[in-house]
């Protein structure tokens, strides 16, 4: 198996008021929809390999968030609240949520009004499974389960599919959606409309379906699981140590994990056991990519994990104020 | 620990016997100085006032009526009665003590929960929470009070305290509590640390929050959203990185009689 780790400087370019300096593999950037959200709700779309961006999108919403590209790289997704959710004179205010999907171009092709939580993309990227929260108090945050739904982007129809879900995800390698409830973890099944219970205890499942993740509880001090899909048996054996942290599934093929280990540097101000951060500087952050099946460790290399998004088939990665593609052939 | 009412003590008795030594012309320090037979000193209250009965539970738990059923009185001291049992994802408490909803420096927030039913705790979590109000308030920080959560789910009628939290994974026992990040603009409401919100995150006044609630209890971690809440503890192994907590953050302690039970 060959691994390709492709740095290629290219030109610096301006954007907006700062300089980013962009290196790219090749013809890696050819038909790919790679974007980043800028903190004024502006979406900035990588035009191309030679470094330019653009802008995409811009929201005049109050909060935009939850950006990814479509696994096929056709559409960019993100959900959009018109308003703060809490007012300062006391009262709440239910904002309007919406998911939002635009084209290459930064066109709105579908939007989805509803109380979005989550989301994630069908494998071939036309549909996206959402599952829906709303305040179970109007003083309190968005706690309530509402359900879970099937959006198909092109008909611009939503379909519930259950009533309780917690998280959801659409697993590649069987095109079925996979249900965190209440009840455990359920498994939908979009051709033939039918929710079964599985006995996986969770839906963070690799591209190729081998392994699952399973991350802890809300609050419970455990740390993230790795089962095999097939036998339902933890094998967190495999996992590697002194690898740092794990970021999830490296591509979107595979099962290839990604550890970062970051050290960082903190200026820090005030007395007592906690200390408010007034500056941090990476010193060192290094990635591994680690496929457990054979206890291999695929690469090693250096780098920040970057805020520019792509459709899962490379990492992208920030060294040195530039950004680095990691593919597989 | 040490608890505030503790250098009182000293304070107070040296206090009283200055009075009685210049109530009897002890201003001259070369006249007539009393046989110490004659010094008659009632013994000083070294309790404070809002524990008048010294026994470490606030006389607003004791007379807090969703705490009735413990027959608790403010006059005399009472034993603490609340035994944490099993673990934080799956325990039990043992004659839990409610917190009361307002205290100083502090105000407990509802949320989706009825009235009582999610504010259950050991009196060392309680002890935790009115302690850190008192030096919030104390130290003069401005509003907003301290926004406290969830502690533990309870049910002062059934007197079962304690288990499954939903949506929950711990809050079992009687040893945890949920509170929101610290606001600048004053207002007792939500915030979300991750959103455009973060504006209104007063970061500083939160590590303050934070350091007086180690100061008051055995505070075993604590669980924030690392990548927005701009805090440190300096390798000390408290703050935890944990996804969910951008608009609160979970403050655990040790089980004061151990796991075993």
């Amino acid at each position: 198996m060959h691994f390709k780790l492709t740095i290629v400087i290219a030109s610096v370019v301006i954007v907006s008021t700062f300089v980013i300096a962009l290196t790219v593999g090749g013809d890696s950037l050819t038909g790919r929809l790679i974007v980043k959200l800028e903190k004024d709700n502006r979406l900035m779309k990588l035009a191309g390999a030679d470094g330019r961006s653009a802008e995409f999108y811009v929201s005049d919403k109050y909060w935009v968030h939850s950006v990814t590209v479509s696994p096929h790289g056709d559409y960019a997704a993100f959900i959009e609240e018109a308003g703060p959710r809490y007012t300062d004179t006391g009262s709440a205010a239910h904002p309007k949520i919406a998911l939002v999907v635009l084209d290459e171009d930064g066109r709105i092709v579908a939007r989805a009004n509803t109380d979005v939580k989550m989301y994630d993309w069908s494998p071939d990227g036309r549909r996206l499974a959402l599952v829906t929260f709303a305040p179970c108090d109007p003083d309190y945050e968005f706690k309530c389960p509402t359900g879970a739904w099937i959006f198909d982007i092109e008909q611009s129809d939503i379909t519930k599919i259950t009533d309780t879900a917690y998280a959801i995800r659409w697993a590649e390698h069987d095109s079925l959606v996979y249900i965190k409830s209440s009840d455990g973890v359920l498994s939908y099944n979009p051709v033939a409309r039918t929710m079964s219970k599985t006995a996986y205890l969770d839906i963070d499942f690799s591209p190729d379906g081998e392994y699952y993740l399973s991350h802890p509880g809300f609050e419970r001090d455990s740390v993230i699981q790795l089962y095999e899909t097939g036998t339902n048996k933890n094998v967190a054996g495999l996992l590697p140590q002194d690898t740092g942290n794990i970021v999830g599934w490296a591509f979107n093929v595979g099962h290839f994990l990604h550890f970062v280990n970051v050290v960082e540097e903190l200026e820090t101000a005030g007395t007592g056991p906690i200390k408010v951060i007034k500056g941090r500087k990476v010193k060192t952050a290094v990635n591994t990519i680690y496929e457990p099946g054979g206890r291999l460790v695929v690469m090693t290399f250096e780098g920040t994990i970057s805020p520019w998004c792509g459709d899962g088939s490379t990492l992208i990665i920030e060294r040195d104020g530039k950004l680095v593609l990691v593919e597989i052939p | 620990m040490i608890r505030p009412w503790c250098n009182k003590l000293g304070t107070a008795l040296l206090v009283t016997a200055c009075s009685i030594f210049l109530n009897m012309g002890g201003c001259d320090l070369f006249g007539w100085l009393p046989h110490p037979s004659d010094i008659v000193v009632d013994p000083p209250n070294i309790c404070p006032q809002w524990d008048v009965d010294c026994d470490q539970i606030s006389n607003a738990v004791e007379t807090n009526g969703a705490n009735a059923y413990l027959g608790l009185d403010p006059q005399v001291a009472n034993a603490n009665p609340s035994i944490a049992h099993g673990t934080y994802s799956d325990g039990w408490i043992e004659n839990a003590l409610n917190l009361p909803n307002v205290g100083t420096g502090y105000s407990h927030y509802i949320g989706s929960d009825t009235v009582d039913k999610d504010d259950w705790g050991t009196l060392d979590v309680v002890i935790m929470i009115e302690a850190g109000g008192r030096d919030w308030y104390n130290d003069n920080h401005p509003p907003p009070r301290i926004g406290i959560g969830d502690l533990s789910h309870g049910d002062a009628t059934s007197h079962q305290f304690g288990g499954q939290f939903p949506p929950h994974s711990c809050h079992e026992n009687g040893l945890e509590v949920d509170i929101r990040y610290v606001r600048n603009d004053g207002a007792e409401l939500p915030l979300n640390i991750a959103g455009p919100d973060s504006l209104k995150y007063d970061i500083s006044a939160t590590a303050d929050l934070m350091n007086y609630l180690i100061a008051n209890g055995d505070v075993v971690l604590i669980y924030i959203d690392t990548a927005h809440a701009y805090l440190t503890d300096s390798g000390q192994d408290i703050l935890h990185h944990w996804p969910g907590h951008s608009d609160h953050f979970h403050v655990r302690i040790s089980d004061p009689d151990g796991t075993g039970n």
